[in-house]
């Protein structure tokens, strides 16, 4: 089965099924990193909660633990945080904001002359391939980590650049 | 996360276990898992998945039914990931020194020497929160498969992690014994996956789930045809290789060894994880399953698992033998192809998690009230029935907590296991398959007279007083405490305000049935 070709019904409109790393970072909301923040601190606190409950460790086996448990929040709160963005590019959440912003992007690419999603540096079969291995990756983000780092022409955002390619 | 969570602790653990026990690994672990499960409820859109979306190019398919149950063996997981060593009293190991050890006291200067007890807590089960988190990955990953390559490697990972688990406690024979049983029976079932999966893809040169599905479906009458029979003999042996992972009988005969050779915090993770997994997998694509083998080994696990459990005294045998019948009724309700096969089966699933997780934990914790000069293994302090004599008179809460799990699960009304087995028979009786339901409840009746000797011997008066003064029961751990009360109240709860269970299986049935 194709991933690139796939359908998908959904509340709002779709902006981009397959954004770049660099766009889902650059849309993220405040809210979003409000909540990786919230996850980095969360980490470390569950850890001194159950400290308290059931000690386990002497002070300095908690402090290195503190920092993995940190490290462990950074990350888990990166990861729910670029999947917060994804799903508004997706149109699974509200994403009037989003869909204002790129089209002012998308606008602004084309009247500059660039390719509205990125100048592609593969052949057209790779970008298939890399579309068809990114393209709502996020789902599983539990397990495995996947993001779209190449410039590809299937993004599947029908309604959303006003010239751009879809 | 899970990836990021193994690859962290492959390079944390060297680095830092001077420092770090093995309490605080599984911690981190546990938050691991809890970030794992937060991502995927961060998905969870009832809209856009219920048709199912492809994803990693097509490897692996998504849906309402992957996700619900991928959050639930998460939550599952880090719950089992909360028993820590400490628990268990694995502090008692510092007393017995390996070879290995009396090797390097002998060579290590005093400097060195100061961190050993830590090393020394930490050797045996310090990998244990890494090796779950491996089998988790492969158990997420079984789930949402959509190829033969990525099922039997997902199954592989789960099942290599497995294995390791069983014989982690290396000083125990029986622990390595049936680690080593579990190794070249669990590898002989991977050869059987492997040979159904080579025939199906020899005979059709497809890989891919969905593909199999159309043409499976677009053949449908022409099975005689000679070259489709093939398939047919593919997804008989896939299937046999499959009932032989979750010990299935007559594939079951590993099982209780294996259940009962293992530490019991072992045990609490090979009884119900990876049964979850391969059951879910089975949902997920029922068109690779051959149902006239489900009702076959359905029937047989039912019998056995009841009977032979009969005959039983050793405590974690007689619950292999109960997981067998239990087994034996998830594949009954799995076999019939309707919504309402799919919805007990779900039910079924979460139901028996649920109380077993709970059973084994009581088993832990009242493993701690025993006198550490009365066990014969600190990894499994209760081993045999009559231990639990009169432990009523030292933790009445905990025992009856236990009584009411075993009611539970010998489907005792109102308690949540009577939902899930009147739900079994009331969808063989809606099939006309009168005779299994039968056999349910006769072999329900037959398990529930050794649920009932577990439960009278806990409340017999204890004659050999091997059981440690209840203000020695203050070393039970809080936090398992608590789960343990949150899991019974569920338990017997769950009748008053059913509503949220039901509708939401009623609605993953009916988007896994209808889309």
């Amino acid at each position: 089965m194709s991933t690139a070709e796939q359908y998908i019904r959904t509340e709002h409109p779709v902006i981009d099924s397959d954004p770049h790393f660099t766009r889902v970072v650059r849309y993220m909301r405040g809210s979003d990193v409000a909540a990786w923040g919230g996850l980095t601190v969360g980490a470390p606190a569950i850890l001194l909660a159950l400290e308290r409950v059931r000690p386990g460790a002497g002070p300095k086996g908690i402090n290195v633990a503190l920092g993995i448990a940190t490290a462990f929040g950074f990350m888990g709160g990166f990861l729910y945080s670029y999947q917060k963005s994804s799903l508004r590019f997706w149109g699974w959440e509200e994403n009037a904001r989003e869909l204002a912003k790129n089209r002012v992007e998308m606008d602004a690419r084309i009247a500059a002359g660039l390719e509205p999603y990125g100048k592609p540096t593969m052949d057209e079969g790779a970008q298939g391939v890399a579309a068809r291995n990114s393209k709502y990756a996020a789902l599983k983000f539990s397990a495995i980590p996947w993001f779209n780092t190449t410039n590809h022409k299937y993004h599947l955002a029908e309604n959303t650049a006003s010239k751009g390619e879809n | 996360m899970l990836l990021l969570g193994i690859i962290t602790l492959v390079m944390t653990i060297p680095l830092a276990s001077t420092y770090l026990s093995t309490i605080l690994i599984h911690r981190i672990a546990f938050l691991v898992l809890l970030f794992s499960g937060l991502l995927t409820y961060n998905t969870l859109y009832v809209t856009p998945l219920s048709s199912g979306i492809g994803i990693l190019g097509g490897l692996f398919q998504t849906t309402l039914l992957s996700h619900s149950l991928e959050i639930f063996i998460l939550i599952l997981g880090s719950i089992i990931l909360l028993i820590t060593p400490s628990d268990e009293k694995i502090k008692d190991l510092n007393k017995t020194t390996t070879n290995m050890f009396n090797y390097w006291d002998n060579l290590v200067s005093n400097s060195v020497k100061k961190f050993l007890p830590i090393v020394k807590n930490n050797t045996q089960l310090i990998d244990y929160p890494l090796i779950v988190l491996f089998t988790t990955l492969g158990m997420i990953s079984l789930i949402s498969s959509s190829d033969l390559i990525i099922m039997f490697l997902s199954i592989e990972t789960q099942s290599f992690a497995l294995y390791i688990l069983a014989t982690m406690n290396r000083n125990s024979e029986s622990a390595v014994a049936a680690g080593l049983k579990y190794f070249l029976l669990g590898g002989l079932s991977s050869c059987f996956i492997l040979l159904g999966s080579s025939l199906i893809y020899s005979y059709t040169g497809l890989t891919n789930f969905e593909s199999l599905n159309i043409l499976q479906s677009v053949i449908g009458q022409s099975f005689e045809e000679n070259s489709y029979n093939y398939l047919a003999i593919g997804t008989l042996i896939l299937t046999i290789g499959l009932l032989f992972k979750i010990g299935a009988a007559p594939l079951h005969s590993w099982a209780p060894d294996v259940y009962d050779g293992v530490p019991t915090i072992v045990t609490t993770w090979l009884t119900i994880m990876p049964k979850l997994s391969i059951l879910i997998f089975f949902i997920m694509n029922n068109f690779l399953i051959d149902s006239n083998l489900l009702m076959i080994s359905a029937l047989l696990s039912l019998l056995l698992g009841s009977i032979t459990g009969l005959a039983q005294y050793k405590i974690k045998r007689l619950l292999a033998y109960s997981t067998i019948s239990h087994v034996g009724l998830i594949l009954l309700a799995l076999s019939y192809d309707t919504i309402n096969g799919l919805e007990s089966t779900l039910f079924y699933i979460t139901q028996y998690s649920i109380t077993s997780l709970n059973i084994f934990l009581i088993l832990i914790l009242l493993g701690n009230t025993l006198d550490k000069n009365s066990i014969t293994s600190i990894y499994s302090p209760i081993q045999y029935i009559s231990q639990l004599r009169g432990k009523f008179y030292y933790n009445p809460a905990l025992s009856i907590a236990f009584s009411l799990s075993l009611f539970s699960m010998s489907g005792i009304p109102p308690l949540i296991g009577f939902f899930g087995k009147y739900f079994v028979i009331n969808t063989a009786l809606m099939n006309g398959n009168y005779f299994l339901s039968l056999v349910i409840v006769i072999t329900s009746v037959i398990s529930t007279v050794y649920y009932l000797q577990i439960i009278k011997t806990l409340f017999l008066p204890d004659t050999n007083n091997n059981t440690i003064s209840i203000s020695g029961s203050n070393n039970l751990s809080p936090i398992l405490v608590y789960i343990v009360a949150i899991l019974t109240l569920f338990i017997i709860f769950f009748m008053i305000y059913p509503t949220p269970i039901l509708n939401s299986i009623h609605m993953i049935a009916t988007t896994q049935y209808y889309c």
